[in-house]
């Protein structure tokens, strides 16, 4: 079984990074956490003679390939083997979405694209934005489609937009 | 058809706020128009990344240990066995963190099949089968020793029927402790039944939630009741359908973790099983 620092600081990571891919829904992060963890002990009891640099690294992408795998199932596409993601690379998205970074590009960006986003992740859809707001519905939605616009931009400023689609993109 | 109307549904779409109807048009349009789909992503991805930035890098406790509990126990229905069984495990593995002495069994008698894995589940199968034996008053006391009692201070471990909790004493905190458990006597061999079915009798200190893991192993920590409501003063037995089994084990450790809006009181407690040869 993994190590009670594993399951301390790992899993954590892993669930925030779920929700992430699936927006919010606690249920199908936790299923893909689950997936993962399990795919990365199966992989670990078949190659024992395999060293992973960074088991949190290497989990997270494991868990990364599992949604991709479901969307591309979705499409009818091949899955990916987990034996094509390397075991000595260590890299986190934390590690190159930055939270100084993100942080940067947000100051940047007007008030009320930083108050629909707030709204956003507190869970607010649409029509709750507009009420919250007190703006017409479509303004809403021009707001939010020209401020995500607006937020890539600043984050490729800052050199983190092809991270941007490693991590949190579909391709 | 106009920016406006790609921009709106783009996000829209991203954030699952489509029509049935709009979807099917909208997802026939990004499979024909490479573009579309390479904006769809790119809305996709700054979405995702907001949900992440606005996520808690910590999760909420019980989740965790949901998530570990699920986790450990498909692991050793799907790999654990097969694993122990076929394969030297690599020492820089993580999977080396699992205690194989964890898994011997202690009994020499017939009753426990060493090749199985150690550990106290809910009761899941037999529960009914349990229920009728007590029913039926298939009690033996004799069958089963008292835990040890040692380590736990003033607290007393009374064995017995759920009906009679007149001797269950409470500590100074409030909390109380009991086990009731059934020993079922097999004429075919000396000693005990495995599966035998317990539950806790138990009194709780304050008012509250109650979570109990079962931490013989503290690697292999596992969530065996989840958010209990409990009253100060007032008993509960657990589980409250099943019951709990013992299977080959010697000791086992278990944690009680009682909340309030503003209090939390953990208690460890150690318990040896005995055989009688």
């Amino acid at each position: 079984m993994f190590s009670e620092e594993y399951y301390k600081n790992t899993m954590p990571k892993l669930k925030r990074y779920a929700m992430a891919l699936v927006r919010g829904d606690t249920s199908k992060a936790e299923d893909l956490v689950h997936s993962a963890m399990m795919k990365v002990a199966e992989y670990i009891n078949k190659n024992s003679d395999i060293v992973i640099k960074n088991l949190e690294s290497f989990t997270i992408r494991v868990l990364k390939h599992i949604f991709l795998d479901e969307k591309r199932r979705e499409k009818d596409d091949d899955d990916t083997d987990i034996d094509d993601i390397d075991p000595t690379d260590e890299t986190l998205p934390s590690d190159v979405l930055l939270a100084q970074k993100i942080e940067e590009a947000f100051t940047k960006l007007k008030g009320i694209c930083r108050l629909v986003f707030s709204l956003q992740a507190k869970g607010y859809d649409y029509k709750g934005t507009a009420e919250k707001l007190e703006k017409p519905l479509n303004t809403i939605k021009t707001n939010i489609s020209r401020c995500r616009k607006d937020l890539r931009s600043e984050l490729e400023k800052l050199g983190i937009g092809p991270e941007l689609n490693e991590w949190f993109g579909n391709v | 058809m106009s920016d406006t109307w790609f921009d709106e549904n783009i996000i829209a779409f991203v954030d699952g706020e489509l029509s049935d109807d709009d979807l099917k048009k909208f997802e026939e349009q990004i499979k024909k128009d490479p573009t579309l789909q390479r904006e769809v992503d790119e809305h996709r991805s700054v979405a995702r990344l907001i949900t992440y930035t606005s996520t808690p890098e910590t999760s909420d406790e019980l989740s965790l240990a949901r998530m570990k509990k699920r986790f450990m126990t498909a692991y050793e229905d799907e790999i654990g066995r097969g694993a122990r069984a076929g394969h030297s495990r690599n020492m820089n593995s993580p999977l080396n963190k699992m205690n194989t002495e964890h898994l011997k069994v202690t009994s020499t008698k017939n009753i426990h099949d060493p090749s199985k894995k150690t550990r106290w589940l809910p009761y899941i199968g037999v529960s009914g089968i349990a229920a009728s034996l007590f029913v039926f008053g298939f009690l033996s006391l004799e069958t089963f020793n008292p835990p040890d009692i040692s380590s736990m201070g003033t607290q007393n471990i009374y064995r017995g029927l759920t009906s009679d909790q007149t001797t269950l004493e409470v500590d100074g905190d409030g909390f109380g402790l009991g086990v009731v458990y059934v020993s079922v006597r097999d004429s075919s061999v000396d000693g005990i039944l495995e599966n035998s079915p317990f539950k806790f009798e138990i009194f709780s200190p304050l008012s509250g939630k109650l979570n109990i893991f079962e931490t013989t192993d503290p690697e292999l920590e596992t969530l065996v009741e989840t958010n209990i409501d409990v009253i100060k003063g007032k008993s509960v037995t657990l589980p409250s359908v099943d019951a709990f089994t013992v299977t080959d084990m010697e000791k086992i450790t278990f944690k009680f973790v009682f909340t309030s809006s503003d209090k939390r009181i953990e208690k460890i407690k150690t318990f040896k099983v005995f055989y009688n040869k």
